[in-house]
């Protein structure tokens, strides 16, 4: 079964036409997609579509084999992770994990003692357990991207959504959330869908890379094929070399010169 | 997006407006519904309401709607105690004090008073001798007049009938729209309402004096003044002596003290007579006096207002005396469970205040002693507080008779 | 640390017992306090429906004025409290209240008419100010939907903005009138001050189911509101249709304020800091948020209420003064330390 099926898929916002374009494409059961591209290029449009956030001006959408309309609870299938949080209230860790399990709650207002395992579980999984009871807004950076990924984690679906999950994140977070999902998608046998702007990252930690240049599919393959420099000069439109240096990695000590991209 | 997009673009929002229906229409559609809404809600409104007019005889009984304020009057009341401000003078009438305010001292005069001057009659045998006097109003300011004067402009109800009670009517070239007894004074052109008189108009009238009473704002009195125009403010406070010598004070204006010392002993005598004879009555029914109820809160008249005044002299006892000022409490109209209630006429408020609870289970209410009166004559500072008087003394003690 | 998280949950359930026998014991005191100087014991007996023996004055002023009154304060501060509640949540924001959305500026207008073309009497004992109020609230409220309706996919923002045109718009209005009735002004500023004082039996029967159908409408949107706080985006992933739920909590809301406002008059702050406070308490789950708001506005407003009655006795103070008097330095100390949970 295939992981994503599009077929004919359009796209406009009320003032943007032609956010996607007519994109008809089969992704293969892979286990970590990322989405490329240019700002613009319809990445998060295209994730929000996927998730159900936002519906189709035509054409269809099928993730895992199931067809995504709109308006239906998809909590169970598609866990969508947004690029940030505006919360202007306070609310604890635990309870935002907690909304991830949407039959937490009995009819008294009393929390299920099997929702709060998995909601614990959820945090140990991403390591921030120790952090639950605190505020989401004091948290950091990385530890939010990882209470939100908890979040995602909590609801047990077979496929997470993420925008832009490092984008925001110093170099170390930024290792530990893309290891963290690697993890979650090799082991766990999850299916991961993260919309990047890091090609090196991409590179390295996804298996199958879709680059999206307004609104159509630039290119789309199996991540070390096709992240190379022919494909990333044409998509962006920027010189790009190859070179040998520096690529962090957290834990694991072996370094791989695998030819970074700049 | 270089130029090659924006041509791209187009072409696809053409494409997909076609594609998948266009949106465009149903946005607009939903503008216009929505402002032609609101301004025919606007318009039904300002419409009904242009028809409405003053309504008499509609909602809250007024505690006098000219010289006292009934509702926002306690409150300036109590905020001016609180400060230790020292008001004789009627500040409980004043819905905005003008200026510091003290006991006034009309008569206050530079030349002495010729007793033997006849009555005054306009353009003839005014008595000159009395004039140029100065007098000071209500609120202590001092109101020059060279001559009698001949044109006079009333701001106040209770000013007019005033005026009209001297016998002076003639000389009264302007009114309120409020003014509205005699007969006559109807037929007097208005200059607008109590609080806002349209200036303009008192100017073109070419009064001689400006004669107001509370709610008169010292913006006006400043501007008329600026112009050149005397302005007498007289207000009355809780006692009744008050009343008396704002009659002789507007009577020394107009330059026939003796007739205005007459008249108020005439009032004087009336009023004493009633009371006399209420006096001698042993059974004082307790009276509430009723100015609203329900939604628009719970308001009578406080021991310190003039109303009660003439309740207790009409052989009642008031039970508003347990509280200043206007505002009351529906708990406490039950408490005092009084023998009767005085509301306003018109608006049908016995009939309301049967079906209204808690106000039927009132004993006054059940036993159907809720009697219609006519406020005027009994908000008002004036001579008409002699007819009022008697109203009262007659709906408080039916066998009753009086001279 | 799990059974930390049990731990605080059954503080938080004994947190609102303990609101709740609060509540019991104002409503007590509120009972037996005021003009008529009717006992402790002998109220009881009249709640519990004995009649030999009592002095029909008392009994009028328990049964028929401060028993409605108690219950119209309790109904307007749990009201309030939870279409605040509703508001901020679905807003996404803290200073959100309940007339928000320009329906006491309506209800406002109502009146106004009412006065003015003279309708105060009203039918069935209710007087006509608590219908035209509410029904000019009503109004509003379906003024905002037709305007929402034709603006298909509005957002928060749109919402308040059409909100807050309206209570302009309908302000002016009401100015006008006034200007143009200038001796009716004082009747209609006063009722916007807010006053129970002229709760009857039947205002509080006719309010009660109106009442009940309000909150039970919020509260079966609790989940909705949980996920509504956090955006549309997530909102929508988790499969809530955003615009319905929006209109179904913005209708159930102006209902519940709309009752509100018909029984009280425009009473500030119960609306706005409740919520705040009951968040401070207990997080932003809305079972238990919603439970607190209505119990912490019930008592708020049922205090408000008692100062009001008896500070100036046998005068009264119009309540909306007193709560925003009260609110002034709650709303300050909640704004001061913004970030503090207690839970």
């Amino acid at each position: 079964m295939a992981l994503l099926e599009l077929q004919d898929l359009s796209f406009s916002y009320r003032n943007r036409p032609g956010v996607l374009d007519r994109i008809t494409l089969t992704v293969p059961p892979v286990p970590f997609l990322s989405i490329l591209g240019p700002n613009g290029a319809g990445k998060s449009t295209l994730l929000k579509i996927l998730g159900g956030i936002l519906e189709a001006t035509c054409g269809t959408v099928a993730v895992e084999g199931v067809r995504i309309e709109p308006h239906q609870d998809l909590s169970t299938l598609l866990a969508y992770v947004p690029q940030s949080l505006h919360l202007p209230m306070e609310m604890r860790v635990i309870d935002f994990v907690l909304l991830g399990r949407p039959h937490a709650m009995h009819l008294t207002g009393r929390v299920r003692a099997y929702d709060v395992e998995k909601a614990f579980g959820a945090l140990e999984q991403v390591g921030c357990r120790e952090f639950w009871k605190e505020n989401l807004t004091e948290l950091s950076g990385g530890e939010q991207q990882k209470v939100l990924i908890a979040k995602a984690l909590a609801q047990e679906t077979k496929v997470l959504l993420i925008d832009e999950p490092v984008t925001h994140l110093d170099l170390r977070n930024q290792m530990e959330v893309l290891t963290l999902l690697r993890g979650l998608a090799t082991e766990e046998g999850r299916k991961i869908v993260a919309v990047m702007h890091d090609v090196n990252q991409a590179r390295e930690f996804t298996d199958y890379a879709l680059f999206l240049r307004f609104g159509k599919v630039g290119a789309a393959g199996p991540s070390r094929e096709v992240i190379c420099r022919e494909t990333v000069q044409s998509v962006f439109e920027i010189g790009v070399e190859e070179r040998v240096g520096l690529f962090v990695r957290s834990s694991t000590k072996t370094m791989h010169p695998s030819g970074p991209l700049y | 997006m270089d130029l090659r997009e924006n041509r791209h673009s187009r072409e696809k929002l053409d494409h997909y407006s076609s594609l998948c229906g266009g949106r465009g229409w149903s946005l607009r559609k939903g503008w216009y519904a929505g402002w032609a809404f609101l301004l025919l809600f606007l318009t039904l409104s300002t419409g009904l309401l242009f028809g409405g007019g003053k309504a008499e005889g509609e909602g809250k009984l007024e505690g006098g709607d000219e010289a006292q304020s009934p509702i926002l009057a306690p409150i300036i009341e109590r905020g001016q105690e609180a400060k230790g401000k020292n008001h004789r003078d009627s500040s409980e009438s004043s819905a905005i004090p003008i200026g510091p305010i003290e006991k006034s001292k009309p008569g206050e005069v530079q030349l002495p008073l010729h007793k033997e001057n006849p009555g005054v009659d306009r353009g003839s045998a005014l008595p000159q001798a009395l004039f140029p006097l100065e007098v000071r109003d209500s609120y202590n300011r001092r109101v020059r007049l060279s001559t009698p004067p001949r044109r006079v402009v009333s701001c106040a109800p209770n000013m007019t009938e005033i005026v009209f009670y001297l016998g002076e009517g003639k000389r009264i070239v302007g009114r309120t729209d409020w003014c509205n007894w005699p007969e006559e004074a109807q037929r007097i052109p208005s200059v607008g309402g109590l609080q806002d008189p349209n200036i303009e108009r008192i100017v073109q009238l070419k009064p001689d004096l400006v004669l107001a009473s509370s709610h008169f704002q010292k913006e006006t009195v400043e501007l008329l003044e600026s112009v050149g125009i005397p302005v007498y403010v007289g207000l009355a406070g809780r006692e009744y002596e008050e009343v008396y010598r704002l009659i002789r004070s507007v009577g020394l204006l107009l330059g026939i003290p003796e007739k205005a010392d007459e008249k108020v002993k005439d009032m004087q005598d009336q009023m004493e007579r009633i009371r006399k004879k209420t006096e001698a009555i042993p059974n004082k029914p307790r009276v509430y006096y009723m100015i609203s109820f329900g939604d628009e809160g719970d308001y009578t008249a406080g021991s310190d207002t003039h109303i009660a005044q003439l309740i207790r002299w009409a052989g009642g006892r008031n039970v508003g005396d347990v509280i200043r000022g206007w505002r009351f409490s529906v708990e406490g109209l039950v408490k005092e469970d009084p023998d009767m209630i005085l509301v306003r006429q018109g608006g049908g408020i016995p009939l309301q205040l049967k079906n209204l609870s808690p106000y039927k289970e009132l004993r006054a209410v059940r036993e159907g002693k809720v009697y219609e009166i006519d406020i005027d004559s009994i908000d008002r500072m004036g001579p008409r507080n002699v007819e009022g008087l008697r109203y009262l003394s007659k709906v408080i003690h039916p066998e009753l008779t009086l001279p | 640390m799990i059974e930390e998280f049990y731990r605080i949950e059954r503080r938080k359930e004994l947190g609102a017992i303990l609101l709740l026998i609060c509540c019991a014991g104002g409503a007590i005191l509120y009972l037996s306090v005021g003009v008529v100087p009717v006992g402790l014991g002998e109220s009881f007996r009249i709640l519990l429906g004995y009649r030999e023996g009592i002095d029909p004055g008392h009994l009028l002023a328990i049964e028929g004025i401060r028993l409605p009154r108690l219950i119209a304060t309790l109904l307007v501060g749990a009201g309030l409290a939870l279409s605040g509640t509703a508001y901020q949540s679905l807003f996404q924001n803290r200073l959100a209240d309940p007339f928000v959305t320009g329906v006491s500026a309506g209800a406002v207008l109502g009146t106004t008419l009412a006065i003015l073309l003279g309708f105060s009497s009203g039918f069935l004992g209710l007087g006509g100010i608590t219908l035209f109020a509410f029904l000019g609230a009503m109004g509003t409220s379906l003024v905002v939907f037709i305007l929402l309706g034709v603006l298909k996919r509005a957002s928060s923002a749109t919402i308040l903005l059409i909100g807050i045109s309206l209570n302009f718009f309908l302000s002016a209005v009401v100015s006008l009138l006034l200007f143009l009735h200038r001796n009716r002004i004082e009747s209609i500023v006063l009722w916007t001050m807010g006053s129970v004082a002229s709760a009857s039996r039947e205002k509080v029967f006719f309010a009660l189911p109106v009442f009940l159908l309000g909150v039970a409408g919020i509260f079966a949107s609790s989940r909705s509101l949980d996920y509504l706080v956090l955006g549309e985006d997530i909102a929508r992933s988790h499969g809530i249709r955003v615009p319905r739920v929006r209109f179904r909590i913005i209708l159930f809301a102006s209902l519940l304020t709309s009752v509100c406002v018909s029984l009280s008059g425009v009473v500030g702050f119960v609306g706005l800091v409740t919520p705040n406070m009951a968040r401070i308490l207990t997080g932003t789950r809305h079972r238990s948020l919603l439970v607190y708001a209505a119990l912490l506005g019930a008592l708020f407003f049922l205090g408000a209420d008692l100062l009001a009655k008896t500070l100036l006795s046998p005068s009264e103070l119009p309540v909306g003064v007193v709560t925003s008097l009260l609110g002034v330095p709650v709303f300050a100390g909640l704004v001061w330390k913004s970030s503090r949970r207690i839970y």
